[in-house]
């Protein structure tokens, strides 16, 4: 059976297990957002682990092809076993227990993640954290061009940088992606200059630093098994248009068309892709005027939507396939129907 | 000075339509049209391939300039060194719902328990937007409690056409079903004693915009529909252009139950594939005949064929020139109220046309 890792209400997987009902092919989603997982069996010498999810007993042997978009066991399991079991009153080892109790199910949700994904996988739970400079370095060792990158935590050593550079700044780890009822909570690539300076303190946390790059267009270029789908995005800013914008809510949406990268970059890509072990991801990349290509960073988890919904890709078709194509080539077309008990 | 070496990249979501007399461009992302004369059809073409150097061996030094700046100006395009990573954008179309849009006739008698075992059933087939229409005056009570306790999976909207009512908390009492019901997204009022529209903070949610709509048209029955006029046609994001490129604009995944519980492709057609009495709507939608008007694209349609709008109007197959009929017996002719030739490029009223009387007569002793 197909196993997706995802979150309540996220459209794109909603759309993916559309085509997945299309084409008539059971899959189990669990959302981060899910109660009631519980291990029912643990015997691994007899290869035997078996999940509940939410009453549908399932035996991991079962699961032949996985997507992993969100989430994950470890997020899952943690909730049913909050430590609850520790004596009260211990004093300072009472907070050492109870982390080493949270390690102990988390390693063992690693371990059954590990057993579900087993190289039959889209995504990866272990691939989610991509470290951005640890990827820019490899981009940099593949032949692709980077734009200058510094870490700085003082004012001075920053104010030295901008008299040489334009620079942005944007999160080292991921960035924040909160919503609540009425808000939505992100981050996002910052441009930094002279007159934002004085809202910084002497010293802060080290912040990412990159020069500023004048691009010519943007490029998203989603991956999925061996194919690029890539996309140009034409910046609106220093247009001169004649055109009526004011129908439009907020300002006017880019140019967002489909795109070939040259050949070259994509073997680049490839090569990155393969040496973190990923088979899917989405790629930014800015194109200079003197079309030098820049890579920005991949995303592993990859929004695909926005890529797909304008140039016409039918992305989620796509995923939806694949992870047909690898549950066919795992089971050879025999696959145990999802009862629930 | 124009780098003539270059080339103008004519963004691939700017689709050129070519029509008879008129070409159209539609910019499928910025949802805006442009009529040019047919001529520059092929210069459109050649602007896909050729630098401005090359093209300019054939056309005229000013005509090229102008054109250019005509593309660059309304964001059409912008000049660059190479064309080939820009490949042209799939008109390919896909969908998964079973039935995508449906309309549902009502009256003030009608039967809560039978529309919404409809609904239910509508929901169950993926059904994303209903229209329900009412061309009398409608008890607001029974669309309260028609809602009520509802749950959809598949449903994103619902429409509702209502008859204006003369009482003073008409418009407070449309404003609170729409509050209590999100999935209601759209409600147009006929026959109104003024046109106006409500569109206030009251009706904001965190979904989208709610929006009342009053006209003082008066739509007394199914055969106000099919009407293609310059206001009609409505250009669609390129997902929506795709599917009337291949499919039909008005009937594809469309399913409606008329005020009798019959089962139509549209209310306005004669055609029956049963009752909602004794049929589900599942087992009609199985019927191919049912579906057989779904794969007819304007492409197909006599003189339609030759419109640059093709691809941005309704193809209306309840009323219809009633001169052309393929060789699987469909009615493939112009539909009936359009007054626009594409030979000549101009819009005439439609019901004036002495070549459409006896279609006209065909419907009015329906
Ligand atoms: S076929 Fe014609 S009458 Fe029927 S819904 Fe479409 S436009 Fe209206
Ligand atoms: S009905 Fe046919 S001729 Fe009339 S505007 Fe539409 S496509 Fe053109």
């Amino acid at each position: 059976m197909i196993f997706i890792f995802s979150s309540k209400d996220d459209f794109t997987t909603n759309k993916v297990c559309d085509w997945l009902r299309y084409y008539e092919h059971q899959y189990i989603r669990l959302n981060k957002e899910t109660q009631n997982v519980r291990i029912e069996e643990f015997d691994l010498g007899n290869d035997l682990i078996i999940l509940n999810i939410e009453g549908y007993k399932i035996n991991i042997k079962d699961i032949t092809a996985v997507w992993f978009r969100r989430g994950g066991l470890s997020d899952v399991l943690s909730e049913w076993n909050d430590p609850i079991h520790i004596p009260k009153n211990l004093g300072i080892i009472q907070n050492i227990l109870s982390h080493k109790i949270k390690n102990e199910i988390n390693q063992l949700a690693l371990f059954i993640q590990f057993k579900i994904e087993n190289g039959k996988n889209i995504g990866s739970y272990f691939n989610k954290g991509l470290n951005k400079l640890k990827m820019l370095d490899l981009a940099k060792n593949e032949g692709f061009k980077i734009p200058d990158t510094f870490i700085v935590s003082k004012l001075d050593e920053l104010e030295s940088i901008l008299s040489k550079n334009e620079v942005v700044t944007k999160a080292i780890s991921d960035g924040l992606y909160e919503f609540t009822d009425d808000t939505a909570y992100y981050t996002y690539t910052e441009e930094i200059n002279n007159s934002t300076l004085d809202t910084f303190s002497d010293s802060f946390t080290p912040s990412l630093l990159q020069s500023k790059i004048q691009k010519k267009i943007e490029i998203r270029s989603f991956y999925l098994v061996d194919r690029f789908y890539s996309m140009a995005i034409f910046s609106q800013k220093n247009k001169k248009t004649s055109t009526d914008y004011r129908k439009y809510d907020s300002e006017i949406p880019n140019r967002m068309i489909p795109y070939e990268l040259p050949s070259n970059i994509e073997d680049m890509l490839i090569r990155i892709y393969e040496k973190v072990g990923l088979n899917t991801g989405s790629a930014d990349i800015i194109v200079d005027e003197e079309n030098n290509f820049y890579f920005l960073e991949i995303n592993p988890v990859g929004q695909f939507t926005m890529t797909s919904t304008p140039c016409n890709y039918y992305l989620e078709k796509e995923v939806a396939l694949e992870l047909i194509r690898i549950k066919n080539e795992t089971t050879k077309g025999k696959d145990p129907k999802i009862k629930k008990e | 000075m124009i780098d003539t070496k270059r080339y103008l990249l004519i963004y691939t979501d700017v689709i050129s339509v070519l029509g008879a007399k008129n070409m159209l461009l539609m910019d499928t992302s910025r949802k805006n049209i442009y009529s040019l004369p047919c001529s520059y059809f092929s210069l459109i073409e050649d602007f896909r391939k050729k630098t401005i150097e090359v093209i300019k061996e054939t056309y005229s030094e000013s005509e090229t300039t102008a054109f250019i700046n005509f593309i660059i100006e309304n964001d059409l395009g912008e000049l660059t060194d190479s064309l080939h990573e820009f490949p042209k954008i799939s008109s390919n179309f896909y969908s998964t719902e079973k039935i995508n849009n449906s309309i549902i006739e009502i009256h003030k008698d009608s039967d809560i328990n039978s529309l919404k075992k409809i609904i239910q059933q509508l929901d169950d087939l993926d059904c994303r937007f209903i229209e329900i229409r009412s061309y009398s005056i409608m008890n607001l009570a029974l669309i309260f409690e028609l809602f009520e306790n509802f749950k959809c999976n598949s449903l994103r909207g619902i429409t509702l056409l209502l008859q204006y009512e003369d009482c003073s908390d008409f418009t407070k009492k449309l404003k609170s079903l729409m509050f209590k019901f999100p999935i209601i997204t759209k409600i147009y009022i006929h026959s109104s004693i003024e046109n106006k529209i409500v569109k206030d903070e009251e009706l904001f949610t965190n979904i989208g915009t709610r929006i009342i709509i009053f006209t003082t048209q008066k739509i007394h029955s199914n055969k106000c529909c099919g009407i293609i006029n310059e206001k009609s046609l409505v250009i669609r994001d390129i997902y929506g252009t795709s599917e009337n490129i291949n499919f039909n604009s008005c009937l594809y995944k469309k399913i409606s139950i008329d005020v009798n519980g019959e089962i139509k492709n549209c209310p306005s057609m004669s055609k029956s594939y049963g009752n909602i009495k004794s049929n589900s709507l599942k087992e009609i939608t199985a019927n191919t005949s049912f579906k057989k008007y779904w794969n007819i694209n304007k492409d197909q349609i006599n003189i339609c064929q030759d419109c640059e709008f093709r691809y941005i109007c309704t193809d209306c197959r309840a009323y219809t020139e009633r001169t052309h009929i393929n060789k699987q017996g469909l009615d493939i002719s112009k539909p009936l109220k359009c007054g626009y030739d594409p030979y000549t490029g101009k819009w005439e009223e439609w019901s004036k046309n002495p070549l459409k009387a006896k279609a006209i007569k065909a419907y009015e002793n329906n």
